[in-house]
């Protein structure tokens, strides 16, 4: 055999093999891709671990939505089916559990949560072309982090985003310091807000942190003190906000404390008594800008209280957030489905990104090229000893901050 | 200045808690040579029955105090007697890998109980507050201040003032000698255990009133105060609580200059410290239980 044959025989193989290549990703040539009698997706949830309590709601939330889906029929008359994994919030059992899903049950898309498992999951998601939902994590450092990373809840740089411009624009207040839990999440958001806060004209004073193990925040309530702030952002976490917000009330501090949906859990209003009264923090909202509720909410009350017994003052936000992914998966399912394109992770992010007018239990949802999501972020506060919406920011609003 | 003053006074308040853990720590440290770890679990278990007394069940306070006094003292003594006291030869080897594991029971047993949630004994905003030139105290930092003193002074008193006191004195001094003159060193030893109860309950209730209770609560406090009790001198009751006094400060101010990630460190720096450059502490020599 001549150079010129092997050359001939060369391009003669390439062509055959772009040729089949583009009949399997689905492209212009293709066949359309055969149906599949189920569609199944993943699921990695933190069932175990010291927030087992979080992933019993996530399991629920799901299995409400996939029960909803099917029961209406499914994926255009395919049924849903959801494969789920345990990853206790512990990267490396998060690692194991990725794997599992995709080279034993050969999923091509899975909901997650927890940053930590987020993070040590995602490059073996990509490299398997698999898409991940992050339907449970708000640690900025989740944006931007692969196309095959899509975040179905707004990061907590976003809602402190919402948070700063409302104190600064409607509250008039401008001298901000920041208290911050020395983790990822807290780092990141005191990082974000060193730069947001002086960009819509407050004055960013400093940030502190604190060890997510102690108890005491005396030091660094006499050093906020120091600062003399109008406005105190607590990038804090269950517990420890009712703890803060306490000890810096009967230290005699007592500027606005802020923050996101850390603020919202019982604890706050427990331990913080008086202290927690009139703060304001940010969170998704299931209410409208005009007060009322939107339909897919009262349709997921409903069904957790007929399966759980359990009303809506009960049901951790964490549950909706998951029944929301799950219905936004099977949206993109849709489309794809309907495409007859084979359900890969890039065919459901491109679903996904190109979703428009869908709205579940949060309203009205919009994904970001860089893999976060606009939604109505609703300003809170504690009044009485109960959470209470300020004002509902719209994501056209939001968009334009 | 405002914020050094403010620290410092934090500081004295802080190291003041430490000192009372560290006095009841080095009390039995020096009557019956057992590193007594448990001592901080007890703390934590005092805290959470006053919780569960005061909070939940609404019983008066005092009688709700009362109770976590004597549950305290009564751990204390069944520690002692049930444990310490049937390890082999009395090995203070033995004792401290039994104190050490009784902590971890002990944490754990909380966790099982009362779930890993923080506890916090009263809402904010009830507290009183006193405004000191430019500092601020809450009634919690003034209990805490007063308690040490008087439990400085009452287990001073002790000491110096009854026989059971001298008995103490004798046994911290000489134990053998103790035994050979006829001193009761069972019953001595478990007096100690009583005084190390009743000087750690009213820690567990007051750092629950002040900073919240979690089944850790008690370890945080035994560390810095062994730290205390070394800086101030093995031995001696007196600078345990001035090494607890100081710890409180060290930690307080370095805050004000320090990452305050630091804080927890800085105990340790300070007692590694005093262990390299002045092994016998403050008061290790001249001052032990004996001489006060």
């Amino acid at each position: 055999m001549t150079m010129a044959d092997l050359d001939s025989f060369g391009r003669r193989a390439a062509l055959a093999a772009f040729v089949t290549s583009a009949a399997w990703s689905g492209s212009g040539w293709s066949q359309p891709a055969a149906r599949p009698d189920r569609y199944r997706i993943g699921a990695m949830l933190q069932l175990t671990g010291t927030a087992a309590a979080s992933g019993e709601f996530q399991r629920n939330g799901i299995m409400i939505a996939v029960e909803e889906i099917n029961a209406a029929g499914g994926i255009n008359g395919i049924p849903l089916e959801v494969v789920v994994e345990d990853q206790a919030c512990n990267p490396s059992v998060g690692v194991n559990a990725i794997t599992k899903l995709v080279h034993a049950d050969r999923i091509t898309s899975s909901m997650i949560g927890c940053s930590g498992v987020i993070l040590a999951a995602t490059p073996i998601a990509a490299r398997n072309g698999v898409l991940l939902v992050n339907a449970g994590a708000a640690a900025p450092a989740l944006a931007n982090v692969s196309p095959f990373l899509l975040n179905s809840i707004p990061l907590a740089s976003q809602q402190a985003r919402v948070m700063v411009h409302h104190v600064v624009n409607e509250n008039r207040l401008r001298r901000i310091a920041v208290y911050y839990r020395n983790d990822d999440l807290g780092q990141s958001l005191n990082e974000f807000l060193q730069g947001e806060v002086p960009r819509k004209g407050g004055q960013y004073l400093g940030g502190l942190s604190y060890d997510p193990s102690a108890t005491s925040h005396v030091a660094q309530i006499a050093r906020l003190r120091a600062m003399q702030p109008e406005v105190i952002y607590a990038a804090t976490l269950g517990n420890e906000t009712g703890t803060i917000l306490k000890q810096s009330y009967d230290l005699g501090l007592r500027p606005r404390w802020i923050g996101y949906s850390g603020f919202e859990g019982a604890p706050t209003v427990r331990i913080g008594g008086q202290a927690a009264e009139g703060q304001l923090y940010t969170v998704n909202s299931t209410v409208d800008s005009n007060g009322r509720t939107y339909p897919e909410a009262d349709r997921f009350y409903e069904a957790y209280r007929r399966k759980h017994n359990l009303g809506p003052e009960a049901i951790a936000y964490i549950a909706l957030q998951f029944y929301e992914a799950t219905h936004m998966l099977a949206a993109s399912l849709r489309q794809v489905d309907g495409q007859r394109r084979a359900p890969t992770g890039e065919a459901i992010r491109d679903a996904m990104l190109a979703l428009r007018g869908f709205s579940s239990v949060y309203g009205p949802t919009q994904f970001e090229t860089d893999g976060t999501v606009l939604k109505p972020i609703a300003v809170k506060t504690i009044r009485n000893g109960q959470f209470v919406d300020v004002r509902v920011y719209g994501i056209d609003e939001i968009a334009r901050m | 200045m405002d914020l050094f003053l403010q620290l410092a006074l934090n500081g004295v308040v802080e190291g003041m808690r430490y000192g009372l853990v560290a006095l009841g720590f080095a009390l039995v440290l020096s009557v019956t040579g057992h590193v007594h770890f448990a001592h901080g679990a007890i703390c934590t278990l005092a805290g959470y029955v006053f919780h569960l007394l005061w909070v939940v069940i609404g019983l008066h306070w005092a009688l709700a105090f009362v109770a976590a006094v004597l549950l305290s003292v009564g751990l204390s003594v069944g520690i002692c007697l049930g444990i310490y006291r049937r390890v082999p030869d009395g090995s203070h080897h033995g004792v401290f890998i039994c104190s050490l594991g009784l902590m971890i029971l002990l944490q754990n047993l909380t966790h099982l109980l009362w779930g890993s949630e923080s506890l916090s004994l009263r809402a904010g905003g009830s507290a009183e507050i006193y405004f000191l030139g430019p500092t601020v105290l809450t009634d919690v930092g003034v209990a805490t201040v007063m308690m040490s003193l008087a439990a400085l002074a009452g287990v001073s008193f002790l000491l110096y003032r009854t026989g059971i006191g001298r008995a103490m004195r004798a046994m911290a001094d000489q134990p053998t000698m103790a035994a050979v003159v006829g001193i009761d060193t069972r019953r001595v030893a478990i007096a100690a255990f009583v005084i190390a109860g009743l000087l750690i309950a009213p820690v567990g209730v007051l750092t629950g009133l002040d900073e919240g209770l979690s089944p850790h609560t008690g370890t945080g406090l035994i560390l810095a105060a062994i730290a205390g009790a070394i800086i101030g001198g093995v031995g001696s009751l007196g600078g345990a609580v001035l090494g607890g006094l100081m710890i409180g400060l060290l930690q307080q101010l370095s805050a004000g200059w320090l990452p305050t990630s630091w804080m927890s460190s800085i105990t340790f720096l300070g007692m590694f410290a005093f262990i390299v450059f002045h092994p016998r502490g403050l008061f290790g020599k001249r001052m032990r239980v004996s001489e006060m």
